[in-house]
This record gives structure tokens, sequence and C-alpha cells, in this order.
């Protein structure tokens, strides 16, 4: 457990995107929230139709957490999509880099197996990154809230600030649900870049997208199909069907419904996506690559 | 007691090209051994064979181990520099020292932190903004703070200035060497290794062609330098070389006493580095 801690801060020290961008990304979703707040006070929200105190006193109590969730949701998913691409870009670098640097050869004179290794890189990328980014949201809903609570509170109404609590947590849940959800439903993808990552000598993202490209061209050309493309379109996308109810898409657009915010236990349906086989085979997938992976790194002869 | 290791009929091939050819050889606890060869001799191989870094065939143990199945198990006996500069640039010295302590059960982080304190590193800085002698005494303070059975270092000194390189072995000699320990290492400038060494071993062609302590070498081989007028009947006793200079033949002798050779010069044992070219010499012809 010790060894496994290490070699986790280690990746964190080597890739500091991996914390860093989104925190980047928190810091200005914080700084437009004070930009917002002074914008609303002076000039009026984006038309000019409405200051501040006009928000608080003509706005719908009830209208203030669902509101409030909405504005949370969007920056979760932001941080969510930001960190999805640090990952790419981390999973194609962690067994690339220390190839690049040699300091593969430091790592290698130490008591730890490849697998370990391997293994840390993986958990790195679908669980302390993941942590770190849920970490980064909540200190940004929670600044973002004060800012906006606090704004409100004086310009006349406390009740956005007395329902941030409860949509912070709310929201969070939601980010945490999904992440996970992604960690598993990405293992292919996943495994997929770090076995590239241990293998290609050099243009590492070329040799992660060229190969399935090609795949999809030969395909079309040779049997004027596209299953190849399809299964990828459904990896990308298709996952998200599985593990959120449809419902939410009419939450976000229909003004009216604000009132019949889904439960999260309405919105989540771990069970689906658990009993769907293509979850379970694209774990399957994922794995093969991680062995291949480890057996790269175990036996490839750098000189 | 058993050897360190033990190696019998290790081969290794690159394509068409034999880096190791049947090799045979055994290095007991305790010692100093040197793997001295000519580049592409196949040291770096039967290192990385040992290492378990690289695959092989024959048989090889390593403190009883099989490199190949248990090399995570080995690595808490073995150490090993692998070259200079490999540690990650991106670390700070103290990172460095955590990671380390964080990863290996035997090493002691005060020993490494004892032996940084006779350096200038500072803690704080990144190895990127190192020399590229600190980072080797970095990397020593490191190894020497495990305590491992089994040192194993390839050219450690490779690209160092003079200064660093004879700090590099008084500190390996003196405060790591213990009698029990054994290391293993390569390197081109002989002549700075051949003071600390026990044993000998000539690498060439993927073949050992000398495996030797230092103390037998002076029975074994002799050096005689001997006027030109006795250049004849020198040569006439079958010397493994012959070089000429200041005014002197020299030629190198494997198993001859003494007293053959005494009436024809002055005799005295030869230096690693001019045995190193005789006998590899010989073995290329």
């Amino acid at each position: 457990m010790k060894q496994l801690m290490t070699l986790i801060r280690r990746e964190l020290i080597e890739h500091r995107s991996g914390w860093a961008v989104t925190s980047v990304f928190g810091g200005l979703f914080v700084l437009a929230a004070i930009l917002a707040v002074f914008g609303l006070v002076r000039v009026g929200i984006m038309d000019g139709q409405m200051t501040l105190a006009e928000l608080a006193e003509g706005a719908d109590p009830a209208a203030f957490s669902p509101g409030l969730q909405l504005m949370l949701v969007s920056i979760a998913m932001v941080l969510n999509l930001v960190m999805t691409f640090v990952v790419f870009f981390y999973f194609l670098d962690a067994l690339y880099a220390e190839r690049k640097d040699r300091s593969i050869l430091f790592w290698k004179s130490l008591p730890v197996s490849d697998l370990q290794v391997v293994g840390s890189k993986y958990l790195t990328g679908i669980v302390a990154i993941p942590l770190l980014t849920v970490v980064v949201f909540v200190v940004t809903a929670v600044l973002v809230a004060l800012i906006g609570g606090l704004a409100l509170a004086w310009a006349g109404t406390g009740e956005a600030l007395s329902v941030a609590p409860a949509a912070i947590v709310r929201v969070t849940m939601m980010l945490v649900y999904s992440l996970a959800f992604q960690a598993l439903w990405f293992a292919p993808i996943d495994g997929w870049l770090l076995l590239v990552s241990a293998f290609a000598k050099r243009a590492v993202l070329g040799w992660a997208l060229l190969p399935p490209v090609l795949v999809v061209v030969a395909e079309r050309t040779l049997l004027g199909t596209q299953h190849f493309a399809e299964l990828i379109g459904h990896r990308m996308v298709g996952g998200f069907e599985l593990a959120f109810s449809g419902e939410q898409h009419s939450i976000l657009v229909d003004e009216i419904a604000i009132s019949t915010f889904p439960t999260l236990g309405e919105l989540f349906t771990p069970g689906r996506l658990l009993a769907a086989p293509s979850l379970w085979i694209g774990i399957a997938v994922g794995l093969l690559f991680l062995v291949g992976a480890v057996w790269l790194r175990r036996w490839r002869d750098e000189s | 007691m058993n050897p360190v290791i033990r190696a019998q009929g290790l081969s290794r091939r690159y394509g068409s090209t034999v880096a190791l050819d049947n090799v045979d050889f055994e290095i007991p606890a305790g010692r100093i051994v040197g793997l001295i060869g000519p580049n592409g001799a196949g040291k770096t191989t039967a290192l990385k064979a040992i290492l378990g870094l690289g695959p092989y065939h024959g048989e090889l143990q390593v403190l009883g181990l099989d490199p190949r199945r248990q090399r995570a198990e080995l690595m808490h006996q073995v150490c090993f520099i692998a070259d200079v500069a490999v540690l990650p640039r991106w670390l700070r010295v103290r990172q460095a020292l955590d990671i380390t302590a964080g990863l290996h059960p035997r090493f002691s982080r005060e020993k490494a932190e004892a032996f940084l304190a006779q350096t200038e590193i500072k803690r704080d800085s990144k190895i990127s903004a190192l020399s590229k002698g600190m980072v080797t005494q970095l990397h020593l303070a490191l190894v020497m703070a495990i305590d491992a059975r089994l040192l194993v270092l390839d050219e450690p000194t490779l690209g160092l200035d003079i200064i660093y390189r004879k700090e590099f072995y008084a500190a390996l000699l003196n405060d790591y060497f213990d009698g029990e320990r054994t290391i293993l290492l390569t390197t081109h400038q002989v002549e700075e290794v051949e003071h600390i060494l026990t044993d000998l071993m000539f690498i060439s062609h993927g073949r050992i062609v000398l495996n030797e302590s230092m103390e037998a070498l002076g029975e074994k081989y002799l050096e005689l330098a001997a006027r030109p007028d006795r250049a004849e009947a020198a040569r006439a006793l079958g010397p493994l070389s012959e070089r000429q200079g200041l005014g002197r033949h020299y030629f190198i002798y494997e198993g001859r006493t003494r007293d053959e050779l005494a009436p024809l010069g002055d005799i005295k044992v030869p230096g690693v580095a001019d045995l190193f070219v005789a006998k590899v010499r010989r073995a290329a012809a």
C-alpha cells in the first residue's frame, strides 16, 4: 500500500497537468463568478434588464436551488471534459516519458514489479486524477456559491446561500458517479493508450489514433461496412445512455420542468450499466491491453 | 558459500550478432569485480541479463534467484546504476529521497542524508538543475543507502570530470564496501579502478578471455622490459604481446616464471590496460 501510494505520488509529480489544468479551469470559474457579481451590481445582467437587487427581490425563491444546480452541473461538465483530455494525454505519456528520458533504468532498479508500476499508472488515471478533479470541483463550487450567494444576500435574499450546501452535495455526487462510470466504461480506450505508450518509439499520438482510423478506412473500402466506426462511436458516447436516465435532457432544456428536477435515484441507472454486456466486454479488452503494456515494460529492451 | 552470481552457458544474440557466446562464470560474495571489454563486447548485455533487464539463454542465478522470473524480488537485494544521469530530471532531491524510501524497504534515509551532507547538493534543487557530477553523487548516495548484497555499476563515471571520478570510487570503497557485499562494475577507464578491484574479467566478442583474482594475476602474468638485443630471446618464450618504447621492448607473458624471465630484463606485473590489450588482441587473432 505504501508502495502504491508512493508510485501514484510519483505520477502526480511527473505529470502535474493531472491536477493543474483542472485547477486552472476551476480558478477561471471563480474569477467569472467574481466578475459576474460586479457586473450584476453595476450594470445588470447580460441585457441590462435586471440588477442584482431586482433579481433578489423578483426571483422565485424556489428557483434558486435548481438554478444553482444547473450552474454547478455545467461547471462539473466542463471540469469533467477538461479532465478527460488531461487523462488522455496522461495515459499516452505515462509509459513513454520514462523511456524517452531513460529514467526507466532508475525506476527498474527499485524493487517494484512492472505490474505494480503499470497498475499504479492506470489507477492514477482512473482514480487519483478523477478524485483530484472532484476536489477541484468542490472547492470551485463552494467559492462560486459563496460569492454568488453573498452577493445576493447583500442585495436582499439569503435564499441562494441557504440552498447552496445541498446543491453542492447533489452535484458532487453526480460528478462522482459520472467519473466512476467513465473509469469503467472507457477501460478499453485507457488500456489502448497505455499499450501504445509502452510500445511506441516516437509519435505516440499517431500510434494511438492511426491504427483505429486505418481499420475504419480499410473496412469501408474493402467491405463497404462501418461496424468498427460504429463500435468506436458507441464506446465514446453510448455509455452515457446506459449510466444516466434519459430524462436528464428535458430538465436541462425545459425551464418549466425545473420543479421536476429528478432525484439522484431517478437520474442514475447503475443497474442498467452493470447489466450491459458491452461494459464487461470493454473491461475485458481493457485488461488485455494492460497485460500487453505490462509485458512490454517488462521485456522491452531499451538499447 | 553459494556464489552471488552463477552463469552457465549464458548466451544472447541480436539478430545475427552474437552478443554473449555460451559464457560461464561465477562471482563469489565479497568481491569487487571489474568487467572490462571493448564496446560491443557483451558487457552491457551480460549486466542486463544479471539484472533481469533483457532476455537470454542458458542458466543464470543471481543470489539464488532467476532474474527473468523473480526480478522484483531480486531488486530487494541488488542495486544498480545503469548509466550516468538516468535519475528523473523532474524530481527534486527531497522527492527522490521520499520516493526511494517509499519504494525500497531496505533504504536508509539517514544514511542517504549523511552522504548528501558531504556534498553541496541542496534538498530543494530539481535534479535537472544539478550538474552531471552532482547527479551521480546523488545517485550514489541513494544506492549506498540501500542495504543490498550486490551492486552493479555500468560505466558509472562516464562523462564525469576527474575529481568526481576519484571521489566516486573513494566513497564506494570507504563508505560502502564492507567485505561481504559484492560490486560488479564496467568501465572504460581501467586505470582508475585497478587499485580497488579484487577480481578482473575481460570480455571480448561475447566470450570471457580472462577471469582472475588480482593476486593470481600477479603470479600468472608478467611484463618484461628487455633491451633490444634481448628481444629475440624474449620472443622465443612466446609472449602474449610485444610493444616498443623508450629503447626497450615490452613483452607480456602468461604462465612464465620470474626465474625464466629475469635474465632478459626488468620484470613487473603488467598494468591492467596493457594486459587487456594483449589478451583481447590474442583472442581476436
